[in-house]
């Protein structure tokens, strides 16, 4: 079927589409999805006013939605082109932003990539007063597709004050900053088989950031890492690292925690209370940069075990 | 006495050390090697007091042979339960932490057992073990042991990334008094031989990078370990004597700028022994120490010289204003500056604008005119900017005069140091304590007087001391007016410091 004939189904299951109906991409929630609604958005010559992940997905009304699927063979043109046209830190951002949790990342990142493509095309080397020394304009390809623009790259990489590219800059620094925070707060648990395993919720899907941390400084130590949120695990077997999609991790089949396992949370506990110090009691300050909703997962922060405390 | 009651008992007694970073150094992960350093340090924790918990820090041992007055390790302390770990059980248990990802590394701290060679030669054996054994690249922050010998602290710094000599007081008056085993020159040398030791290992490494001769450069069989990469820092307690923050900050520039430190740490004291040499006051200058941070903060990172964010006329910080905002009201001939074309050094100098604003809008403003909107969209704090800048010639502060009265009341900014504990009971301007007129014969053992003068170690100095602190206003009261009474006073007092003041000189 083609995307045309895609397209018309669609209407018709959801009913006729109004002449003033807003329409709205609705897209798997991954990478590739979102790179082949953009693809999908040339192809048809259309603007969608949003972009929407199928996950907890609420039309709004008089919003005519159209289901894209996600295409391994488009997404990667896409990608390809965006990295020629506005070089591959923007590409790095735009990434970076896609694994955000928030409801407008995927709209934002939409827009920023067609944004750098209008950008790109808009620029001729013509009158350009750095058209003999740019590598873009002596491309005997011509420029527009091929080679970035430096002005483009750049406006891409640091217009901060553009609507379009500063909301991804922001989305991209926010999963950054989650990035960081698991970096913090994972907690690796020893299990009898010798597996190490991590429990973790964040705000956005930042576990695959955080691999090659984990699998370079502890690289003797087969880890899991759960990530609950977005059900996907982070395998490293002590040689290299992949990502899983998981159903939820069994609990009662997971086996046990070592004997030592006990002994260093109950010290660690131990430590973190006497290294306080009470004539400087600031809760809101630990507060403020330890969030409340990592401590579900903080050795530190849970009640010592009956059985443990009587040691 | 099994491992988790010893780090119970030490690492009560090693956390009134104020110094907790992992950062300095990046080292990458190796295959067959565990761990890794990353340049800016990772905090795993935070304690319930807001400090950031990046180390396992701990005392090898609390049994101490030095009798310093601050210190709740003192020998004379008979009621503190002591402990000691054995070398092989600490880098055990920093290997398990680390596993956990609880901890970046260790900082080995120890009180003096015996004498500071043999507590050197324990540390240097437990960072050998986890050094060698382990193969742990992890981060390691040895504290240096005043009067330990060079030979011994030159090992301990190839086998740690950052090493440090606690300075402990602002001066060697102070020093002499609270900390009669320590001097000048315990304290000094080993600084210095840090720094020489830094400067030649560099030297080294750049020299077997150069070619110097003409047959094929053969790599070193084995690479040696760079001496302490992440540098050296200090800490001093603040608020145990009289010294004002005039004198407290030219000495940490002076350490900056001739042994090249990378931080010196301030610690507001805090009463946990009683002694007739400490104040008698219960309440913690915690906002004090607050402002010094900010004040060191623009000496390392905004370009300020000492002399500018303090001056001998007004030798305590504001406690109402933060020290930039200070100097910001006291120039007011250079703003407001125009966002869109002045250089980083003088954004830099703008209330409400820090470093990443900053650079933000340098990036920002190449490709458009930076107007209000974007300027509040690239997170500065634009309240406090408006009054100094003006965006593309539009000046946003209007409706406030552009006096310093007018300005100050609008920048003022009371530290929000949270509603709990000691910290809701700060230290109020002029509060009289119960115990200050009370004589005891401690105290006049301190002033030199009376058969117990041997006591206080260094009678001259302790009764100088004292009368100083005697004369001494409350800080915050004097902080607050800078064009108040009694500045003329303080001026007689603090000392003006040359430009290029060695620590030395100022460490008098």
């Amino acid at each position: 079927m083609s995307p045309r004939a895609q397209d018309v189904a669609d209407t018709a299951a959801t009913g006729a589409a109004e002449l003033y109906d807003e329409l709205a991409y609705v897209f798997d929630g991954t990478l590739e999805g979102l790179f082949s609604a953009v693809f999908v958005s040339y192809e048809r010559h259309e603007d969608p006013a949003d972009v929407l992940p199928e996950g907890g997905l609420q039309a709004r009304l008089g919003q005519h939605l159209s289901r894209i699927d996600a295409d391994p063979e488009r997404a990667g043109r896409v990608r390809a082109g965006f990295r020629a046209a506005c070089g591959a830190k923007a590409l790095a951002y735009a990434e970076r932003a896609a694994l955000s949790d928030e409801p407008g990342a995927p709209a934002a990142v939409f827009r920023y990539i067609r944004h750098g493509m209008a950008l790109n095309a808009s620029r001729g080397c013509a009158r350009c007063r750095r058209r003999r020394s740019c590598p873009g304009a002596s491309n005997p390809q011509g420029r527009p597709g091929r080679a970035h623009c430096p002005k483009v790259r750049g406006a891409m990489a640091s217009d901060l004050a553009h609507p379009v590219i500063g909301a991804v800059h922001r989305l991209a620094r926010s999963v950054f900053v989650e990035r960081e925070h698991l970096l913090q707060f994972i907690r690796f648990e020893q299990l009898e088989d010798g597996l190490w395993l991590a429990r973790c919720s964040p705000k956005a899907n930042a576990v695959p950031l955080v691999m090659d941390h984990f699998a370079g400084r502890l690289n003797d130590q087969p880890f899991v890492i759960y990530d609950e949120a977005h059900r996907l695990a982070g395998v490293y077997d002590g040689r290299s690292w992949v990502l899983a999609p998981v159903d939820g991790l069994a609990e009662d089949a997971l086996p046990g925690r070592t004997a030592e396992e006990a002994v260093m949370q109950q010290a660690w506990r131990r430590f973190y209370r006497a290294v306080a110090v009470e004539s400087r009691y600031n809760p809101e300050l630990r507060q403020r940069l330890m969030p409340q909703r990592f401590w579900r997962h903080l050795t530190e922060m849970q009640e010592d075990l009956p059985a443990l405390a009587t040691r | 006495m099994d491992v988790a009651e010893k780090l119970d008992i030490l690492a009560d007694a090693a956390k009134y050390d104020v110094a907790c970073t992992s950062s300095g150094v990046s080292r990458g992960p190796r295959r067959g090697s565990l761990g890794s350093a990353s340049q800016a340090g990772i905090c795993h924790s935070f304690a319930a007091d807001g400090r950031c918990i990046t180390l396992l820090k701990v005392l090898l041992t609390n049994v101490c042979a030095y009798d310093c007055a601050y210190c709740v390790n003192r020998a004379s302390n008979e009621e503190v339960a002591r402990a000691a770990f054995r070398p092989r059980e600490l880098a055990d248990l920093t290997i398990g932490f680390y596993r956990r990802n609880y901890i970046e590394g260790l900082f080995l701290s120890s009180g003096v057992i015996r004498d500071a060679d043999f507590t050197t030669e324990l540390m240097i054996e437990t960072l050998e073990i986890l050094r060698d054994e382990h193969r742990f690249r992890g981060y390691i922050h040895a504290k240096a042991v005043p009067g330990a010998s060079p030979e011994l602290l030159d090992r301990l710094g190839h086998l740690a990334d950052r090493l440090s000599v606690n300075l402990e007081l602002p001066s060697a008056d102070s020093l002499r008094l609270l900390a009669p085993d320590k001097s000048r020159a315990s304290i000094l040398s080993p600084m210095r031989q840090i720094m020489a030791s830094m400067a030649e290992d560099a030297d080294t490494r750049a020299l077997m990078r150069k070619r110097t001769t003409y047959l094929t450069p053969t790599a070193p069989k084995r690479k040696t370990r760079a001496f302490a990469p992440a540098g050296q820092s200090t800490q001093m307690i603040v608020g145990a004597t009289p010294e004002s923050d005039h004198h407290i900050l030219n000495l940490a520039a002076a350490l900056y700028q001739s042994l090249g430190l990378r931080r010196v740490f301030f610690s507001a004291y805090l009463p946990v022994n009683d002694d007739a040499r400490l104040p008698s006051t219960d309440a913690v200058q915690l906002d004090r120490e607050h402002r010094l941070y900010q004040a060191d903060w623009l000496l390392r990172f905004y370009g300020f010289k000492v002399d500018e964010v303090i001056d001998a006329d007004a030798p305590f910080l504001d406690p109402l204003v933060d020290p930039k905002a200070n100097w910001a009201l006291n120039h007011l001939e250079l703003f407001p500056v125009e966002v869109n074309t002045a250089p980083y050094e003088t954004l830099l100098r703008v209330p409400g604008i820090g470093v990443r604003g900053a650079k933000l809008i340098l990036r920002a403003r190449r490709h458009a005119t930076l107007r209000e909107d974007a300027l509040r969209k690239l997170g500065i704090a634009y309240k406090r900017a408006r009054f100094f800048v003006t965006c593309d010639g539009r000046y946003a502060g209007s409706g406030v005069a552009f006096t310093r009265e007018a300005l100050r009341a609008q920048l003022v900014s009371p530290i929000d140091g949270g509603r709990h504990g000691r910290r809701a009971d700060r230290a109020t301007p002029g509060q009289l304590s119960l115990f200050d007129a009370v004589d005891t014969p401690e105290k006049a053992a301190v002033r030199g007087e009376g058969p117990k003068a041997a006591l206080a170690g260094a009678p001259a100095a302790g009764a100088r001391l004292s009368r100083a602190r005697e004369r001494r206003p409350v800080p915050t009261r004097a902080a607050s007016g800078t064009s108040g009474a009694g500045a003329g006073a303080m001026a007689r007092r603090a000392r003006a410091v040359p430009a290029d003041a060695t620590p030395e000189m100022i460490f008098a």
